[in-house]
């Protein structure tokens, strides 16, 4: 009845695609790959996140932001391009209570706290985000404010969806309320690629992650007073990018495929990973049948990983006169989005 | 109140060493799942051969006397050599067909539901199904695969003289005896939309046959829709819990499952109240069962006596359920939110 189109071959092609790939089928082609200058790829970034476990509680602002600048400084050993840090990293447990006006910064010249943070991320040649209280057309907001390279601010996010005791005066903040952002809001231009922020609560919402993945980010920077847990791993399966969280109980870097790259530990409280932007989520099935030819033309110039867990294979150039956009070309690969995209107007044409 | 922890106890035995669970010690709303796995049954020769396979995997989970089994998807087709066209092996929609009468005859002796993963005609289309087989064998209700692969769209792509027409995106969801059920099919895995239609409808447990196993994709429906499923594939068989946790799953040395489900379990927030289950704890003991998820900031909270009611405690100690609690924010940061930005 079925033509060979089926999940048997699915199977049995995707077995010898692995055996590949833990084998290293190698060719002189892929011998070449050492020439990559800088020892780094074209896209590839080292991105990392602290967390607060073991800084809380804490008496003043000052001694938090002391604290939290050390902890930065454990992970600049990796010349990180990107440090995350913390939701409210420096009020959050902290016995000093400010009102929110004292706390508040403006988004556009740097405060007490992100004058510190710019003064690290200038010093450090290296972004973060900077999670804190700011001020804008007379509202406070909870905010995440991305500090670049030179120090500047390149960028704000506004917490979509606060809890209600941080939206009502005078419950979780002295002298006012927080306003949630906006549901949309910009994707944030880097010299490594587009980032995206989130917060928190805002985890449990979709329409603020979908609305990153249709502007097109690589990362999305979670900053946040809860871990997130399997809800960070499905957000980042579902819509294809990086997620790198910083917590106050743990910091992950999330692969796009959905799975945990590294996270914080009782003896290192930074995670760190280098990733490489140029890669994609593919659909296991059909792309199964196309493994050994890109295994046998390609050998170690791809990395090509077969989630069987998440039903996905990732491919990533690792050589830098390869793009994977080329490659799939040559393949007539799609990429996970546009494969559903093209599968979803066959069945709307075809639905009754 | 015990058969939850005797079923624990029999998952640590091998399941050869399965013995009766009594029906009368079943919680009000516990409901014996099972799924049957394909691993290891294919490739095969004819669809008899096929079908006295699957026949003799389902009888080892006879002895949990389940209320639901779930077969794999195309039960009677998946990866069997004997070819035939879309015409000969799709079977009629109301009047039971050779593979719809067999499982039937099952459901009717085992006096439980079954579903019946097939091809079906309707009004001149081909549908790759599930059909809902009651207790007394009778057809309950009929599911058509909304997201068929284009392979299997495409006339003479994957099946022989025709191909399959994708249902609706919003499926029934069926009022069994036991409870609210949903079911999706294979490649409806990697939508949303008709996931998210059997929560609005009050979808309490959702079957899966399949031919791929969709491990994580399908723990992510579970949670982010707060209900079970019942997996059935062609590589693995798994019962996976309002929470994503998956409660039991096939291996080596069983290719199938059968497990308990509570559908008096609710999902909560932890924050801001999980200073009050403390209390509840001390004043339920045993006869109730919280699960704190720190990292998602998720608990669940379950009876374990028949005499208790969750909504009843979650009413007296004024706790939402997650879903309500999200309600409610939304509600409240819709009215705060500045309106330019909304």
């Amino acid at each position: 009845m079925k033509n060979k189109a089926s999940r048997r071959n699915f199977i049995k092609q995707t077995s010898l695609g692995l055996s590949a790939g833990v084998f290293g089928i190698s060719n002189p082609i892929s011998r070449a790959r050492n020439d990559i200058k800088n020892g780094k790829l074209p896209r590839e970034i080292c991105i990392s996140s602290i967390d607060l476990k073991g800084l809380w509680p804490d008496t003043t602002t000052e001694s938090r932001i002391k604290r939290v600048l050390s902890r930065m400084g454990e992970v600049i050993g990796m010349k990180p391009d990107i440090i995350c840090l913390p939701e409210l990293f420096s009020t959050m447990w902290v016995k000093e209570k400010k009102a929110l006006t004292e706390i508040a910064e403006d988004e556009k010249i740097p405060g007490m706290i992100t004058g510190r943070i710019s003064a690290f991320a200038k010093k450090n040649h290296c972004y973060v985000v900077c999670p804190l209280v700011t001020k804008a057309g007379g509202y406070f907001y909870n905010s995440s404010l991305l500090i670049d390279r030179k120090g500047d601010i390149a960028g704000a996010y506004h917490k979509t969806h606060p809890v209600k005791t941080e939206i009502f005066p005078n419950q979780d903040f002295k002298g006012g309320g927080m306003r949630p952002g906006a549901i949309d809001q910009p994707v944030i231009e880097t010299d490594f690629g587009k980032v995206g922020m989130q917060i928190s609560y805002d985890a449990n919402w979709s329409d603020g992650w979908d609305n990153l993945k249709k502007k097109g980010v690589d990362i999305v920077l979670f900053s946040s007073s809860f871990p997130g847990g399997r809800i960070l791993n499905y957000h980042a399966l579902k819509n294809s990018y990086y997620i790198v969280s910083s917590t106050v109980g743990d910091a992950r870097i999330i692969d796009i495929s959905g799975n945990d790259l590294d996270a914080t530990s009782d003896f290192v409280r930074y995670a760190w990973a280098t990733i490489n932007l140029d890669k994609v989520n593919v659909t296991t099935w059909p792309t199964n049948g196309n493994l050994p030819d890109l295994f046998k033309k390609y050998g170690d110039r791809l990395r090509i990983k077969v989630w069987g867990n998440s039903d996905v294979i990732t491919i990533e150039s690792r050589d830098p006169q390869l793009q994977v956009s080329d490659v799939l070309k040559e393949f007539k690969i799609p990429n996970y989005t546009d494969y559903l995209k093209y599968e979803t107007e066959v069945q709307d044409k075809h639905r009754i | 109140m015990n058969s939850l922890k005797n079923a624990t106890e029999l998952f640590l035995k091998p399941a050869t060493m399965a013995r009766k669970v009594k029906k009368e010690d079943r919680l009000p709303r516990e409901v014996w799942v099972a799924g049957i796995s394909l691993k290891g049954l294919w490739p095969v020769a004819t669809i008899e051969k096929r079908m006295n396979d699957v026949l003799e995997r389902m009888e080892n989970v006879f002895a949990f006397e389940p209320d639901i089994i779930c077969l794999p998807e195309e039960i009677n087709q998946s990866w069997v050599d004997e070819t035939l066209t879309l015409q000969e092996v799709a079977e009629d929609e109301t009047t039971p067909g050779p593979i719809t009468s067999m499982l039937a005859d099952i459901a009717r002796r085992q006096q439980c539901y079954i579903t019946c993963p097939i091809i079906t005609k309707r009004d001149g289309h081909f549908y790759d199904s599930a059909i809902l087989l009651n207790r007394q064998g009778e057809i309950d209700g009929v599911f058509h695969k909304a997201h068929p692969t284009s392979t299997e769209i495409l006339p003479n792509t994957y099946f022989k003289g025709g191909g399959v027409t994708p249902g609706p995106i919003k499926s029934p969801v069926y009022k069994t005896d036991f409870g609210n059920a949903g079911i999706q099919i294979c490649f409806d895995a990697e939508w949303s939309d008709g996931w998210q239609s059997l929560k609005e409808d009050g979808a309490e447990i959702v079957l899966f046959p399949s031919q791929g196993p969709y491990s994580n994709i399908l723990r992510n429906h579970a949670w982010v829709n707060n209900y079970y499923i019942v997996s059935a594939t062609g590589e693995d068989a798994q019962i996976i819990d309002i929470t994503g946790d998956v409660i039991a799953a096939d291996g080596e040395f069983s290719r199938w499952v059968c497990a308990p489900v509570n559908l008096e379990k609710k999902l909560l927030c932890l924050s801001p109240h999980a200073h009050k289950f403390d209390a509840i704890q001390k004043r339920y003991g045993r006869r109730i069962r919280f699960k704190i998820y720190h990292s998602e900031n998720w608990a669940t909270l379950e009876n374990l006596d028949p005499d208790i009611s969750v909504s009843d405690i979650l009413k007296e100690y004024e706790i939402p359920t997650y879903d309500e609690q999200l309600r409610e924010a939304t509600g409240i940061q819709k009215k705060y939110r500045i309106i330019s930005a909304r």
